[in-house]
């Protein structure tokens, strides 16, 4: 069993002529933790990712494993495990000795190297591959093969550099949750880069929303998705409907009369200009609801339609109703929509 | 359509081999009305200069393709890795070798030689240094390719993460990656080195071109036999290269991909 270890960037900061990646970052992971990194391309995700493994040098800050201090350490004497997006797996070597790579490094004896090798292919289900080269796997199995390479060297973190992106959708969702149950199984602390919310929302302990090279909200994914810390995180993660007016006690006063009730705006000064958002499933067809509007379109997404209804400004939003309802909205239907209460999120 | 192609290729092919024909028979003709006559052949093991000659430059061949592998291939990756903006002034370093005729370039590098000279002596091996020079715009080319169909950042660092140090970098992971690439090189600096003669002619150092022409002079047969046995020697080599390399590409080919699993 391994035991992962704690990490702790501390003020991390690094620059590419003169733009920011990363602005003073600073991030705490538990031993044996997963943590997702998301954020919009060019937030220093990886930046990030790429400092901790020692494959970039930050500007200033300190990288902190274990509580030892490795700012300085070069790549090779860090002991992660990392998985790229790219195929990383040496194209020369069979999968058993693309998993035995860094165990020979470490002067393993032949018979050991194979044995830790097998072993490790059959905890990623591919014991029947070993004899494989790269170009007779799929990407999949290429991936799940880096995966046990970088778990082999019983490092005590392991890094995911986007690593299902080059993925088909359904390969995608079995090897995350393969990650997700192995990392439960050793106990590895894990760092994850994604671009993907659902799939950090799926397999993290917690996950980091990062933008402009710093951390807006660690959170559990729960938290993240219904306790948003920052306007950025309400409108980065997950699809939401924005409304703007003016502030009315705590509700939102729109143009054309319509009252939202908005329990974030409560501190605000009536009159101000505020926007507020709202999620799809927190928007309900009902009799009494404050908003009317059409029905546009209806999109199957399985448990749930959504609908996409023009209001009386012209604004079009989105609403998820269950499937078995749906019907109750045909296309071209007036309908009331309410706002659950205490769901919306103050916008930036 | 066939017709066309084997027409094509015959033509093509009696370009190349008539000339090498012409040479075994001049090398191999006897007295007249006699028949063949193969002592220009057997009097090349005879001739003492000629196979120090011989053995100077299978030396220097060995030599360059050596120091031109150590200098050029780590210098292009971590051009490639490091530095990639001063990709283009290094392949413009390295092609300019092509436009500058090797007159010009011996006139250019002869008072360095009397350097190289006094430190290094006075042995015809010491041309391994203007032969890299002049090797490396086709080294670099035949390197470059090798080098961009591999993904050598993503292997690079993956080998890093592992544990290894950049020495096993190059060892292990560059250079089972561009062996294909590697061995065009070396090919092409061998033949490059075997037919060179303007340098070593005006530098006076005793290579295989120079004895041949010399040869030629006292005895005609022989040097065309040498001349027609040293370009066997390079087709030879281009043959075993083509032959390690088809029988590499021909096993990717061949191997089925394991169903399912994603993008491959």
């Amino acid at each position: 069993m391994t035991t992962g270890a704690g990490v702790h960037l501390t003020s991390l900061s690094r620059s590419y002529s003169g733009v920011a990646a990363l602005d003073g970052l600073d991030l705490l992971v538990e031993p044996g933790e997963f943590v997702s990194l998301l954020g919009p391309s060019g937030c220093g995700k990886t930046t990030a990712l790429r400092i901790l493994a020692g494959l970039e040098t930050a500007d200033s800050g300190r990288v902190l494993v274990g509580g030892r201090d490795i700012t300085r350490v070069p790549a090779n004497k860090r002991d992660m495990g990392m998985v790229f997006q790219a195929y990383s797996l040496f194209p020369n070597l069979t999968a058993r000795d693309n998993v035995g790579f860094g165990l020979r490094l470490r002067k393993m004896s032949g018979a050991e190297e194979r044995s830790r090798a097998g072993e490790l292919l059959e905890l990623v289900g591919l014991a029947d591959q070993a004899d494989k080269y790269p170009h007779q796997m799929s990407g999949g199995q290429q991936q799940r093969v880096a995966l046990a390479r970088a778990l082999a060297i019983r490092q005590r973190v392991l890094l995911l550099d986007e690593t299902l992106s080059a993925l088909y959708a359904q390969v995608r969702v079995q090897l995350r949750e393969q990650i997700r149950r192995i990392q439960t199984e050793l106990a590895i602390t894990t760092l994850f880069v994604t671009h993907d919310q659902e799939e950090a929302l799926a397999i993290s302990d917690r996950v980091g929303v990062m933008s402009r090279g710093r951390l807006e909200q660690l959170d559990s994914p729960g938290a993240v998705y219904q306790r948003p810390a920052t306007p950025f995180v309400a409108e980065f993660i997950g699809v939401t409907n924005s409304f703007s007016g003016s502030v009315s006690g705590s509700d939102l006063l729109l143009a054309d009369g319509a009252r939202l009730p908005a329990a974030v705006l409560a501190e605000q000064p009536d009159g101000a200009p505020a926007r507020v958002l709202v999620r799809p499933v927190d928007l309900h067809v009902a009799a009494e609801g404050q908003l009317a509007g059409t029905v546009l379109t209806h999109s199957f997404l399985g448990p749930v339609t959504r609908l996409a209804v023009r209001l009386a400004n012209e604004d079009v939003v989105r609403v998820d109703v269950p499937s078995a309802a749906a019907a109750a909205s045909p296309v071209g239907a007036m309908v009331r929509l309410a706002v659950e209460p205490g769901s919306a999120f103050l916008a930036a | 359509m066939r017709a066309v192609r084997y027409s094509v290729l015959g033509v093509l092919g009696a370009f190349f081999l008539l000339p090498l024909v012409a040479m075994l028979d001049f090398s191999t003709r006897g007295a007249p009305g006699g028949g063949r006559d193969f002592t220009a052949w057997t009097s090349i093991a005879d001739d003492r200069a000629l196979l120090d000659a011989i053995a100077v430059s299978l030396q220097l061949s060995v030599l360059t393709s050596v120091l031109m592998l150590v200098l050029l291939l780590p210098t292009m990756v971590w051009v490639q890795l490091r530095l990639p903006k001063l990709k283009r002034l290094v392949e413009f370093l390295c092609l300019l070798p092509l436009v500058i005729p090797a007159v010009v370039l011996v006139v250019g590098i002869a008072s360095l030689y009397s350097w190289v000279s006094y430190f290094l002596g006075n042995s015809a091996l010491t041309l391994t240094f203007v032969y890299v020079v002049l090797v490396l715009p086709y080294a670099y080319r035949a390197l470059e390719s090798g080098l961009q169909a591999m993904d050598l950042r993503t292997l690079s660092e993956a080998a890093r993460s592992l544990g290894a140090g950049w020495g096993t970098v190059m060892l292990r992971v560059v250079l089972p990656g561009v062996r294909a690439a590697v061995l065009s090189a070396a090919l092409l600096t061998v033949a490059l080195v075997l037919g060179e003669f303007t340098l070593a002619s005006l530098l006076n150092f005793p290579t295989l071109q120079v004895a041949i022409n010399l040869t030629g002079k006292r005895d005609a047969a022989l040097s065309i036999a040498v001349s027609l046995a040293a370009l066997l020697l390079a087709f030879g080599l281009l043959l075993v290269l083509s032959q390690l390399v088809g029988r590499r590409r021909t096993a990717r080919v061949a191997e089925p991909l394991a169903p399912s699993g994603g993008k491959a």
